[in-house]
């Protein structure tokens, strides 16, 4: 058996012949008995799979209508808006307790510390990012921080701040609705 | 001698037999024309032109996903994948490319990245207990139906073939497609088409020899 020979079965059986290379390959197999069986035993096997090719496998019915909310939803939730969407809530949680921090400090500091003094601000936010060990740690934590939050939201400056943090955050995910190309009839990003 | 040359004019000798029969095309001229106007506008953004698309080629898109996948639930689950890819790549589509071999691509290396994690995976899904299968979908008389169709001889054979071989070899008999186009499809050489058709016969061959000689005798 020649493996050229058996190479130019296959492109025999897909018409990729030219008529002398037929000749060739016919004379041969007419000489070659391992060839020849090569040949009838890829034969079944074409003959199988050219009965089989005539049926071509439709899905069941509703495969549009099964197919349109897998893509709404694939559409509003693609693998990047993830990061995107962190990215968003860390601006914003940045800019939120940074402000709270920094301004609240500042503004403390202009108004001479009667109530609070920019320390003790300063204190608070760096015990939120440390372990809370004990339930008294928590407890004067979130009184800190109480505290420190009646003082602050009776400061205009903080409000604006706030705003600004809030509107970067929408900002962000404004950007990603209009990145993401939705068309008019898709679902609605709710913000 | 004698019995050669019967052999000769019975069976080689007729060419025919490497002609795939005639059959209904799964792309039509007209929707060639059409495929494009939908792209185009698919392109800019108009999903009910996707929808159009989806609409006139989920059988083909189908019909390889179930050549290749064998199963009629892994095989809807591969061709609505294989449409969501192609909306989500819409824009690196060329129109200078058939849409249809474009979208046949997309389904083509989506099986076959899907068979081999299936091959490497510890727990096939045919393992898992009914409950923790994906499919919650009942599937249809003409899908029920079908499922007898994966213990017939052709995807016993087609189960035998690598996935690359088995690509080659259903785009080359189910859509009747040229070496260049299914290279193209493929994203390879003809000359790796042409090798893998080849081993992929040879491997049928000996996979139909071997069904035959353990099928019962009528003696």
């Amino acid at each position: 058996m020649n493996d050229i020979y058996t190479e130019k079965i296959s492109e025999w059986f897909d018409n990729e012949l030219n008529a002398q290379e037929v000749v060739e390959l016919q004379d041969h197999l007419a000489h070659c008995s391992a060839c020849r069986q090569t040949y009838e035993s890829m034969q079944r096997a074409h003959v199988m799979l050219l009965d089989a090719a005539q049926t071509m496998v439709a899905p069941g019915n509703g495969f549009v209508q099964r197919f349109e909310p897998r893509l709404a939803y694939a559409h509003v939730h693609k693998p990047w808006h993830i990061w995107v969407a962190l990215i968003a809530l860390l601006t914003g949680t940045v800019l939120f307790f940074g402000t709270w921090a920094v301004m609240g400090g500042l503004m403390l500091s202009n108004a001479g510390a009667s109530a609070l003094d920019a320390q003790v601000l300063y204190q608070g936010v760096t015990i939120i990012f440390e372990s809370a060990a004990s339930l008294r740690t928590f407890v004067n934590t979130t009184l800190l921080f109480w505290k420190t939050g009646l003082f602050l939201f009776s400061q205009p400056l903080v409000w604006l701040l706030v705003i600004l943090s809030v509107c970067a955050t929408w900002l962000w995910l404004r950007i990603l609705q209009l990145l993401s190309r939705r068309p008019a009839n898709s679902i609605e990003l709710t913000l | 001698m004698n019995n050669i040359l019967t052999f000769g004019q019975q069976s080689f000798m007729n060419s025919s037999v490497a002609t795939p029969q005639t059959k209904e095309q799964h792309v039509t001229p007209e929707m060639q024309a059409q495929e494009q106007v939908w792209a185009m506008a698919a392109q800019k953004g108009d999903r009910e032109a996707f929808m159009n698309i989806v609409d006139a080629y989920q059988r083909p898109v189908y019909n390889l996903c179930y050549r290749m996948l064998g199963d009629v639930t892994e095989a809807e689950d591969a061709a609505q994948e294989t449409f969501l890819r192609a909306y989500t790549k819409l824009k690196t589509y060329n129109p200078n490319r058939k849409f249809s071999s474009w979208l046949l691509s997309i389904a083509s290396h989506y099986c076959i990245d899907r068979l081999r994690k299936k091959r490497y995976q510890m727990v096939s899904w045919d393992d898992l207990p009914p409950w923790q299968a994906v499919a919650d979908r009942k599937p249809q008389p003409e899908e029920a139906a079908l499922s007898h169709e994966r213990h017939d001889a052709v995807h016993q054979l087609l189960d035998t073939l690598p996935e690359d071989y088995r690509a080659a070899t259903v785009l080359r008999y189910w859509y009747e497609m040229s070496y260049d186009d299914i290279a193209q499809t493929l994203d390879t050489s003809v000359s790796a088409i042409k090798s893998r058709l080849f081993r992929a016969r040879q491997m049928l061959a000996e996979a139909a020899d071997a069904h035959l000689e353990g099928m019962p005798t009528d003696e």
